[in-house]
Formats: structure tokens, sequence, C-alpha cells
């Protein structure tokens, strides 16, 4: 009797490695482990709903055209986190500073409490407003951090920072968003 | 005890689907503070949870590869063009520069003078359009000299002259840019 090994995931590496040469499952399957938490972040960062998917698409059409540009010291996730920061830069800056921020698309959920979930809904909107405010590097290291689960060598090495910068730039997110959502 | 400190480091990893051990969770129903800042951390990290995308991870990687192999397409086709537009531009370079030696290299040979074949040279290369240059370094030469002088320009170029022609096709972008803006001065 065989004992089977259960083959272990491919490491994001790896699947670029494969995309490098020609192998366009490895595409499908980068675009699947980090499509969605990419439209997240694009979301928590002040797109609204109805920009995410081009947002995404953006995104991840500038990381695949220069994947030469990741040599893999931050996470492939950080690494498009960052391209997609810089995407929502350019936008804002093509509308002349108005903000992306939607109050129309408000992030509800059908649950069984309609009255917790109008109150977890608007601490919600309250903690995107807030995000919206910070300055670019707190969110994205506050991002980076709480959604990407990256640490923070990892953010420094995507944002161009330091460790311990990072540290306090998450701190500093911390503190101002405390304030603003309470 | 735990440190307030720590216990935030842990939060994110939390969140994403980890676990508090026992301490910690102890820590947190005591402490306003962490309490607050967990709360946070934990919206922050669903945040955007319902964001589904229209296109499935497929259909989406197919586009993507589809629009990066059509920008590869397009950058190559626009090195090709400026590869063209350098030999050209370089060939037109040499022709307006034959041109103005030819145009303006002196007057009307004088009387008396020996005879000169650079202008024989020029009006056979330029068909009718005879004209004559004065080099007067050249005026005090004697015939053995001058013959001498003469075969040293009808001699043909080796390797190493520096009149071979630059290989454009090795250059890249910014230095066949180059090039060309030191051409256009």
């Amino acid at each position: 009797m065989h004992a089977t090994a259960e083959a272990e995931p491919p490491s994001d590496a790896h699947l670029v490695a494969a995309y490098r040469t020609g192998d366009e499952s490895a595409a499908t399957e980068l675009v699947r482990r980090h499509a969605t938490p990419l439209g997240r972040f694009l979301y928590s960062s002040g797109a609204g709903t109805s920009d995410i998917d081009d947002l995404v698409q953006e995104a991840l059409f500038r990381a695949f055209r220069r994947l030469d540009g990741w040599r893999g010291e931050a996470s492939f996730r950080s690494w498009l986190f960052t391209i997609a920061g810089n995407l929502l830069k350019d936008e804002h800056r093509k509308r002349k500073g108005r903000t992306v921020l939607s109050i129309e698309d408000r992030d509800i959920v059908d649950h069984a409490d309609p009255h917790a979930d109008l109150a977890a809904s608007e601490t919600e909107e309250r903690l995107r407003a807030g995000l919206a405010q910070l300055p670019r590097l707190q969110r994205e290291v506050f991002l980076l951090r709480v959604q990407g689960g990256s640490d923070y060598a990892a953010i420094a090495a995507a944002l161009g920072t330091t460790p311990g910068a990072a540290r306090v730039h998450y701190h500093h997110a911390m503190k101002r968003l405390k304030e603003m959502v309470a | 005890m735990t440190d307030c400190e720590q216990l935030s480091d842990r939060m994110p990893a939390v969140a994403l689907g980890g676990q508090w051990t026992a301490p910690e969770s102890r820590h947190l129903v005591e402490c306003d503070e962490c309490g607050a800042e967990w709360r946070l951390v934990q919206t922050a990290a669903g945040l955007g949870r319902t964001i589904t995308l229209r296109e499935t991870p497929g259909a989406l990687a197919g586009r993507i590869v589809a629009r990066v192999a059509a920008d590869r397409l397009r950058a190559r086709t626009r090195r090709t063009w400026m590869r063209v537009a350098v030999s050209m531009a370089a060939a037109a370079a040499v022709v307006l520069g034959v041109r103005s030696t030819v145009g303006h290299g002196g007057g009307p040979r004088p009387e008396g003078s020996h005879p000169d074949t650079l202008a024989s040279a020029a009006a056979a290369g330029s068909g009718a359009a005879a004209r004559s240059f004065r080099l007067s370094e050249l005026d005090q030469l004697g015939t053995a000299e001058l013959q001498t002088v003469l075969d040293g320009l009808d001699a043909p170029l080796t390797d190493g002259s520096t009149l071979e022609p630059i290989g454009m096709g090795d250059l890249n972008d910014q230095e066949l840019e180059r090039v060309l803006r030191s051409w256009e001065g």
C-alpha cells in the first residue's frame, strides 16, 4: 500500500517562474490566489465597488507586464498590493483629487440580526472613511498587515522602507483609526 | 503576563485565521486598549469580504496574458520602427555630410597649380558637376609625394577603420535614442 504524500501547493515564486517559461495555467493560479484579496485591498483603500473589477484587472496587468520587478524580497501579494496602491494614486490624480470612496457602495451583509448588521456596516464605513484620510504609507502598511498578513520585514521590502519605520507607520495608523472609528 | 505590544503584533495573524492562547484571551477581556484595537483589526481584516469579481480567475488570467502579449508585440514593433528611423537618419546624415563637403569644399582651382586629383575624383563621383578643391598643403609636394598620397587615398579601408558602419542592431532603445539625439544636435 502506498502512502500518498499530499502535494504541497506550488509557491508564488514557483508559479511566477512557470509563467515566465510560458505556462499560462500558472498565471491562472496566481490570479485565483490573489485577485479577490486584491479587490478587497482596493475597496479598503477607497475604490468604489463599481470600479473594483477594472482596477483589479489593471493592477494584475501591470504586475504581469513587469514580473521581473518582483525579486522575492517581499511576498508576491505585498508587491501586488503596492502596485495596486500606485494605480489607485494614478486614478485619484486623473480624477483631480476627487475621492474615489462612494457612499452608496455600502458593504451590507445579509444576516439574521439587522440591527447588529447595520452597526457593523456603519463601523466598516467609518473605518473605510478613516482609511481614506490616512497618509498613503500609513494606510498601505496597515492594510498589508491586517489584510495581507505580512510581517514588517515584508512590508518594508514592498514599500521601500525599513521594518522599524513600517512598525511606526502601523501604530500611527492604528492610533488615528481608533480615534476616527470610536 | 501578556504584554500589550506582543498581543498587538499577534492580532493580524489571529484575525486572518489564527487562535488566541488562554492568557491572551484573558488579557483582551481585561485590557480596554487591546480590546478596542482587536475589534478594529477584526473589522479591517473583514473589510470588503463581500467583494466578488465578475470574471472567473481563468477568464481574468486569459485576458491579462493576452494584454501582456499584445503589449510586448507593440513594444517590439516600436523598437523595430525606431531602428528603421535611426538607420534612415544615419543614411540622411551621411548624404548631407557628403553634400555639404562637396558643396562648400572651396573655390575653383587656380591656374598653374598641381593637378588636383581630389577634384577629379569628386567630379567623377558626382557626375557632370565638376568641382575643384584647393588644398594648399598639397601645393608644395612633388609628383612622387603626391602619388604616395593618392595611393593612400585609393587603398581599401581595413577592418579597423572608423568608417565601418555602426552595428545599430546591437544597440538598445536608450542607446539608439542617444545616437539620434547626437545626430540631431
